[in-house]
């Protein structure tokens, strides 16, 4: 019997979803590497202005508990592991689209995770980055074992408007947004349906470099509503 | 034999529209021995992406279907010629189902003073457990549920039509009895009612414990079964996030012949 | 199979990996746990095998019998093999499903036989499940994982290949499937104890993973809804969702987890409802003890597999000897189901085996008693030692496929399940048990 490509509205929520966790799985990563790295020079202020960035920082009392919290707190919706159990509450409604192997690069980091923070282990440089490795394995299993164009394509729109969301939080070079944005239209090309056009449109408009280095609050925001309201799934 | 001109309406109203509505209606005059539908029509409003129909294991007709587009309202109006003879319907042998507990029939000890120790047809003892029924309770409205069981009811010695039913309907079970539900119409009642069907040699006998009556040929049964769990009049099932507020409204006439 | 002992740990990481969990609800929160694996496989011998896969063939065959004769003419009433009111009585039964014509008469497509090894060799029947037995999953996804850590062992032994399970289903609801639509298998949800099972059986038979709400019926016809409101035919369903909640319109009107008017569609024979509706009635505590007597009657064979000594209260000689012989035997309660309901006569006070009587005399439709088997124990590692627990298996049998044997097929595999604690006789899983691979060998 064919099993055609059919899609329910909700899984490809899920898609989207997923593909948004799993980034910002990776990006948080990322920053919190640099974030030990600026502690080696043991400038407070500086490492301080990304911790701030990524948020729920003021729950915590010293810079100890923050890192920790960072990582292993389930209460802090911005900790990493917060993050993969999302990633996690997605991906296993979609066992069937992204496969058992793909599902396993979202299962180990969540038991790492669990591990550790049960058993009080520290965050160091070796746990973020086995955690980053599974990520990057996880979009290598989905290039490898998902050959349905709309499910990776779902899961790669997610992934853009997180990257682009983190990258204007944090305030990266222009020139990474414009990247991704480009990416963004490709994706718009062959799944319209899942946008909402005028927020494209408004988007589209809005990304100058002049613009975006000005460091106008009010222009950054529309920025990030947009990007919140630029998928309809 | 006496022939009635009938009319079920009803009308649910959504506080926000609603979507990928299903529904199933119990909405037509059964056809039995006793019943012979002469004309019957049935509009919903509004038309239905699919409307299909069929009968329940009972024999009560069904009418179902689905609504995908969003919609605030959601009415029927059932209507018809209908022609009834006067009770019993014969049959040899009926179903042992009707002399098990069901769902909502549970017979429970307290309600063991409406067996009647005398001797006699099962008929007779029916129409003691009946009036036993009838004078154990207080017709009262809004203290039970359609989900209301025979057991609680009797605990409140309070209920309606299917509560006074269900009582009944436990107690001749539970009597060696067989016994079951009608759900249906009689002339100047507003509503739907309810009754049983008691089964004593050889035939099923209409008995309205709430009136305390025989039932004659004024009753119109639209579907039966072990309790009113499988009679539900309508049921609906949608997506969306409102309230909902039913008005139904049912009106029997005898007609000159 | 020393390596494959060895890489317990091994494996308990790729059990992790693959999130083999089942959900349990404990005190109202939602958490997953690992199902405990003992690398110790169970081994079944070819001889014993090639009589219980005869056995379990005819039972399954039998049962599927029983199911048409009871929605249809009730023959085996009339002829007086099994009393009116234990099939009248069953929670099981559905006046609903009188009439229908399920496709290819197939009520129990898949069903799980639950066995026990008696210490003398002899196999025993425990219970029939015929409406959603759960467990397949399980020695799929630990054979796969065996395999892969210790790979010498599968070399070294001739075991047969049990990786053929979604394809054993597959081929069975291709030829359930009506009108050339999809295969779906239906999820009540993640929060569902057998979650990882039905999204794991999706991916291997390459059905869609469906959850409530993802399919209409219009027109008798079953609809699987797309991101674009785009529709596709529905041509069977392996729905994990119980009868009463799997259509709110015609059963439990509250249920979420349904398909409204999905009976409907079945009745009128447009999809495939794997298992079907009603099947409850033949997997009965009280029916069980009729099962030999229905492969008497409907294939006029004797049967192969035997039940646990049973007696039934309803009749005289048996109420007799039960109300004599309590304390040596199990009492099951009919009306309870998931391993609660069971009694063993031993444990009892004299004052609860007196009350235990009374509750017969009272309702004797509602026990029936058994004689306690004395299981073959199997070795389990506990810690660093090994010890010796209580097991049972459940084979899977599908009915209903293309192949021989009028489409039943027994799986060569099987779920072993043993009881981690060593006084308990009960192995379910929802009871804290733990699961072995299951070896049939093929000489």
């Amino acid at each position: 019997m064919n099993n055609s490509t059919i899609l329910s509205p909700s899984k490809a929520n899920s898609l989207f979803w997923l593909g948004r966790y799993t980034e910002r799985v990776y990006l948080e990563l990322h920053l919190l590497r640099l974030c030990f790295d600026k502690m080696i020079d043991g400038d407070p202020d500086d490492y301080g202005r990304y911790l701030s960035a990524i948020g729920g920082v003021s729950m915590y009392p010293d810079q100890a508990s923050i890192i920790n919290g960072l990582v292993h707190d389930v209460s802090n919706p911005a900790s990493v592991i917060s993050s993969v159990e999302r990633c996690n509450d997605n991906a296993v409604l979609l066992r069937d689209e992204i496969k058992s192997p793909t599902l396993g690069y979202i299962q180990m980091p969540l038991e790492l995770l669990r591990q550790n923070a049960k058993n009080g282990i520290e965050p160091n440089v070796d746990e973020l980055q086995t955690l980053t490795d599974w990520m990057l394995a996880f979009w290598g299993s989905i290039e490898e074992r998902v050959y349905d164009d709309r499910v990776r394509t779902l899961l790669k729109i997610g992934k853009l408007i997180e990257h682009i969301d983190m990258n204007v939080r944090f305030g990266y070079k222009f020139y990474r947004i414009e990247e991704a944005f480009s990416s963004l239209l490709a994706c718009r090309t062959s799944e319209p349906r899942a946008f909402n056009a005028a927020a494209m449109d408004e988007l589209a408009e809005m990304l100058s470099e002049e613009k975006y280095t000005s460091g106008d609050s009010e222009y950054k925001n529309r920025l990030l509503y947009l990007l919140g309201n630029a998928v309809v799934l | 034999m006496s022939i009635f001109r009938y009319c079920f309406e009803s009308r649910t109203d959504f506080s926000t529209p609603v979507r990928d509505h299903s529904f199933m209606l119990r909405s037509f005059p059964l056809v039995d021995a006793r019943q012979t539908l002469l004309d019957s029509r049935l509009r919903i409003s509004p038309q239905p992406d699919s409307l299909s129909s069929g009968h329940d294991c009972w024999g009560a007709r069904i009418d179902y279907g689905f609504q995908g587009e969003a919609h605030s309202s959601f009415s029927y109006v059932s209507e018809g010629t209908v022609k009834v003879i006067p009770y019993p319907i014969a049959d040899k042998s009926p179903s042992t189902l009707f002399l098990m507990e069901s769902r909502m029939t549970v017979f429970a000890a307290e309600m063991a003073s409406l067996i009647p120790e005398m001797r006699g047809t099962s008929y007779e003892k029916a129409l003691e457990i009946s009036s036993r029924v009838k004078s154990a309770m207080s017709y009262v409205k809004n203290v039970t549920s359609a989900e209301t069981t025979a057991a609680r009811a009797f605990s409140l010695r309070q209920g309606v039509c299917q509560d006074y039913a269900h009582i009944m309907i436990s107690v001749c079970r539970e009597s060696g009895i067989p016994a079951r539900y009608v759900c249906g119409m009689i002339p100047g009642e507003g509503e739907t009612h309810a009754w049983v069907e008691i089964w004593s040699d050889g035939a099923w006998h209409g008995l309205d414990p709430t009136a305390g009556k025989i039932c004659d040929d004024r009753y119109i049964a639209i579907a039966k079964g072990r309790d009113a769990g499988d009679c539900p009049v309508v049921r609906g099932i949608f997506k969306g996030c409102a309230v909902q507020s039913t008005r139904t409204i049912s009106s029997v006439e005898q007609s000159e012949q | 199979m020393q390596t494959l002992i060895e890489s317990r740990d091994s494996v308990n990481r790729w059990l992790e990996r693959y999130g083999v969990r089942f959900g349990v609800y404990k005190n109202g929160v939602f958490n997953e746990q690992f199902f405990p694996f003992d690398s110790i496989p169970r081994v079944i011998p070819k001889k014993d095998w090639d009589v219980l896969e005869k056995g379990l063939i005819q039972r399954v065959k039998a049962l599927n019998a029983f199911l048409w004769d009871i929605y249809h003419e009730k023959s085996i009433i009339k002829d007086g093999i099994v009393p009116e009111e234990f099939v009248y009585s069953s929670k099981g039964y559905m006046p609903e499903c009188e009439g229908i014509d399920p496709i290819g008469k197939v009520y129990s497509h898949i069903s799980g036989i639950d066995l026990v090894e008696g210490k003398d060799g002899n196999w025993f029947i425990l219970e029939d499940n015929l409406r959603i037995p759960s467990g397949a999953s399980y020695p799929m996804i630990a054979r796969e994982i065996t395999r892969k850590v210790s790979p010498t062992t599968f070399i070294d032994n001739s075991i047969a290949d049990n990786r053929d399970y979604p394809e054993i289903l597959k081929d069975m609801m291709d030829t359930m499937n009506a009108g050339r639509g999809i295969n779906v298998i239906l999820t009540p949800g993640r929060y569902n104890s057998a979650f990882f099972e039905h999204s794991y059986l999706a991916e291997k038979t390459g059905a869609v993973l469906a959850f409530p709400g993802d399919m209409t019926v219009e027109d008798d016809i079953v609809w699987y809804t797309g991101l674009y409101k785009e529709k596709v035919r529905v041509g069977a369903i392996y729905r994990r969702v119980s009868d009463e909640y799997l259509d709110p319109l015609a059963f439990e009107a509250s249920s979420l987890l349904g398909v409204p008017n999905l009976f409907q569609a079945y009745k009128k024979g447009n999809v495939a409802v794997i298992n079907c509706f009603g099947n409850g009635v033949a997997d009965d505590k009280g029916i069980y003890y009729f099962v030999p007597k229905m492969v008497k009657y409907y294939l006029g064979e004797e049967p192969i597999l035997h039940n646990a000594p049973t007696y039934l209260p309803y009749y005289k000689e048996d109420y007799d000897y039960i109300l004599a012989n309590i304390g040596k035997l199990v009492i099951k309660d009919v009306s309870e189901a998931g391993g609660y309901g069971v009694v063993f006569g031993r444990d009892l006070t004299p004052e609860k085996l007196e009350e235990l009587k009374s509750l017969i005399v009272e309702q004797p439709r509602r026990w029936i008693a058994q004689e306690v088997i004395d299981f073959k124990d199997l070795e389990i590692i506990d810690g660093e030692e090994k010890v010796w627990r209580k097991a049972d298996l459940r084979a899977f049998v599908v009915s209903g496929g293309s192949g021989a044997n009028g489409g039943v097929r027994v799986w060569k595999s099987g779920l072993t399940r043993f009881s981690r604690n060593p006084a308990s006789f009960v192995v379910n899983s929802s009871q804290g048990g733990g699961f072995k691979d299951t070896w049939i060998m093929n000489e």
